[in-house]
């Protein structure tokens, strides 16, 4: 008794880890797997054959490579507008003192605590009574920056807050006047979190569906196709997408990684 | 080696009525310094008496509310801080996290677009603070000790008027403040650079300053050489925050002789120098520094000195290099002690009657209205803030 025991002791913490991962990693690992599937029907749910079909032919309907089109489109011109929107206000808030900077930082908190739902149909009503632009692409990104600003804002604020103040007055004092102490100590010293808050805000934005799906009028995104396929059969060309954005984000975090820890070597 | 200025190039920095108040609050009351060129000047004073504050308007990093700072005729009042050829070392450092010690130390020259001979400049100025093997290693790598030597290297590179040190040495161990302390003070030597130092450490200040200017509530209470201020104190507040100090109140009775005065306490008569003070008569407030009294056996050796007075030890603690008396006076005050440990007699014990005596010569007098008292609650308080 006693030495199995003591065996689990010592490993409870890494036997536990490997549960947790798996737990963590399974549903990842199917759809990785669901790629290379032929399925015997229209549904991709069942381990048929082995094959690299899906691969090699990822538009094989052109829908699917034009939602995913749409999606990025959207994403980045979000992450770009939102990021640079965000971090300002950011800055605003934790480098200035002014009336409305308290209930500034509640109101920005409320896009995040305001169910998707309710937004979705908020949005579609402020739409169509403006009615200057039509549900769509436009309408898409004007909610996507909307509803990641508080994102980016609470993100770049975390950042902020550690940041030191009398680093930028020692580059002051060192000769460097208000831009260049920008550009060389706050920016960089930021850019962490601005970084971490754009990965956010393009996550956000390439994932959403319940705000998207109500003012999307005729535009379709991945998520959306995603959604209609599953009543037909989803074709495993949406795994291989799912695989690709999995791999391409993994393959960030590693460099960042081995950037990170080449920088504390040196 | 970094080429020392000429004393024309440095110039006196002048601060005059220099106020800061925020609102009700004032921190610096009516500042009026002249801090010489190419001098070791120590702004000694308790943590919240405006000493930090002056600092950062010499720095340009706080607006003053009114008055002027000048460095020579120049008024650089309303200069932004890069305007000034002025440099900090902060009491934090605040070394760049994102850089190497290198960059972090070619930071100023760079701004200033002074590159020629960056490379051979830094190396230099690394070496002089004996760091130069660390150049390409990150602040977050270095001890404290380290990261204070890149933050001076970092200042001095750039060759300014005026060196300002924040409490400098506040975040090092003893043993590290003292090495530090020397160093500075060699660097200050070869560099005649003007250095302002900013310290709560009366000890710090006495030990590197050529000037002390010791500050209270916003205010500069007395200003000298160290041993001027401690040997010859103005008011209580000095006698009492820089070292310790026996005060007494006492009523000038007359002469005793051409070059010394009755001075009496409660019932009993002190012999004080006529050379210590302008007054004649009326209220007199003088002192006698701890290390100046000794303790005796009762009626022993009073004709030695010029005065004694009679009391009970209340403690007396052996230190090694001296015992510390605490020692009642009749009238209830204690007294404090320090008595070199050379043919020192039987460590006294609680409650034994014994002669505390002094020398006349030794008596320094205050302002006639100052508060004995004043500057006694700074006594014993942390080292850091």
């Amino acid at each position: 008794m006693r030495p199995i025991t003591s065996w689990l002791g010592k490993r409870a913490t890494g036997i536990y880890a490997i549960i947790a991962l798996f737990y963590l990693m399974l549903p990842i690992f199917v759809v990785i797997m669901l790629s290379f599937n032929k399925p015997a029907g229209k549904q991709n749910t069942q381990w048929n054959e082995f094959s690299f079909d899906a691969w090699t032919n990822i538009c094989r309907d052109q829908t699917i490579c034009g939602a995913v089109t749409t999606s990025i489109k959207i994403a980045l011109l979000t992450t770009i507008v939102a990021t640079i929107l965000g971090t300002m206000i950011a800055f605003a808030l934790v480098r200035h003192r002014f009336r409305g900077r308290t209930s500034t930082n509640l109101l920005i908190f409320l896009p995040m605590a305001t169910p998707e739902v309710v937004m979705g149909t908020s949005l579609l009503a402020l739409f169509l009574n403006i009615s200057v632009i039509p549900l769509g692409f436009w309408t898409l990104l004007i909610a996507h920056i909307m509803f990641t600003i508080s994102f980016v804002v609470v993100a770049v604020k975390a950042r902020l807050a550690t940041l030191d103040p009398r680093l930028e007055q020692a580059a002051m004092d060192l000769y460097a006047d208000e831009k260049i102490t920008f550009r060389y100590i706050t920016f960089p010293l930021a850019l962490p979190g601005i970084a971490a808050a754009a990965l956010l805000a393009f996550s956000l934005s390439f994932d959403d569906f319940i705000i998207t799906n109500f003012n999307s009028g005729t535009t379709v995104t991945f998520p959306m196709y995603v959604w209609g396929a599953a009543q037909r059969g989803i074709p495993p060309q949406v795994n291989v997408i799912a695989t690709i954005f999995f791999m391409s984000a993994l393959l960030l975090v590693v460099i960042a990684q081995v950037i990170g820890a080449k920088r504390v070597k040196r | 080696m970094t080429a020392t200025k000429t004393a024309r190039d440095i110039q006196d920095l002048h601060l005059e009525n220099l106020t800061k108040s925020y609102f009700d609050n004032v921190a610096v009351d009516h500042l009026t310094l002249t801090i010489p060129a190419g001098k070791f000047f120590a702004l000694l004073g308790p943590s919240g008496c405006g000493k930090t504050t002056t600092l950062r308007m010499v720095a340009g990093l706080e607006e003053p509310t009114s008055g002027t700072i000048k460095l020579g005729s120049k008024d650089i009042t309303d200069l932004r801080p890069y305007e000034r050829q002025i440099n900090t070392v902060f009491q934090s450092y605040a070394l760049f996290p994102h850089m190497d010690i290198y960059e972090n130390v070619a930071f100023g020259l760079r701004r200033r677009k002074d590159t020629s001979n960056l490379d051979a400049k830094v190396k230099a100025m690394l070496k002089l603070v004996e760091l130069d093997e660390l150049a390409r290693r990150k602040p977050g790598q270095l001890s404290g000790g380290q990261q204070q030597r890149i933050a001076l290297a970092r200042a001095i590179i750039n060759q300014p008027d005026v060196l300002l040190l924040d409490e400098p040495l506040g975040a090092l161990d003893l043993k590290l403040r003292r090495q530090m302390q020397i160093e500075i003070k060699r660097i200050q030597l070869e560099t005649g650079i003007t250095f302002v130092h900013v310290t709560h450490d009366q000890e710090e200040a006495m030990t590197m300053a050529d000037t002390i200017a010791v500050m209270n509530a916003g205010r500069i209470e007395q200003m000298g050489a160290p041993t001027e201020i401690y040997e010859r104190p103005r008011t209580a507040f000095v006698a009492n925050f820089l070292g310790q100090s026996n005060l007494f109140e006492g009523v000038i009775q007359g002469q005793v002789d051409d070059s010394t005065l009755a001075v009496k306490v409660a019932d009993q008569i002190f012999k004080i120098p006529k050379s210590a003070t302008s007054q004649s008569s009326g209220r007199i407030v003088f002192g006698v520094r701890p290390e100046k009294m000794t303790t005796e056996d009762v009626d022993k050796r009073r004709n030695e000195y010029d005065n004694f007075i009679q009391g009970v030890v209340i403690d007396a603690s052996f230190t090694g290099v001296s015992v510390q008396y605490l020692v009642e006076a009749p009238w209830g005050q204690e007294l404090t002690i320090f008595e070199r440990n050379v043919d020192v007699r039987e460590l006294g014990r609680r409650g034994e009657k014994v002669d505390v005596l002094w020398r006349a010569k030794n008596v320094f007098v205050l302002d006639p209205d100052s508060d004995i008292n004043d500057g006694l609650e700074f006594l014993g308080e942390p080292v850091a803030d």
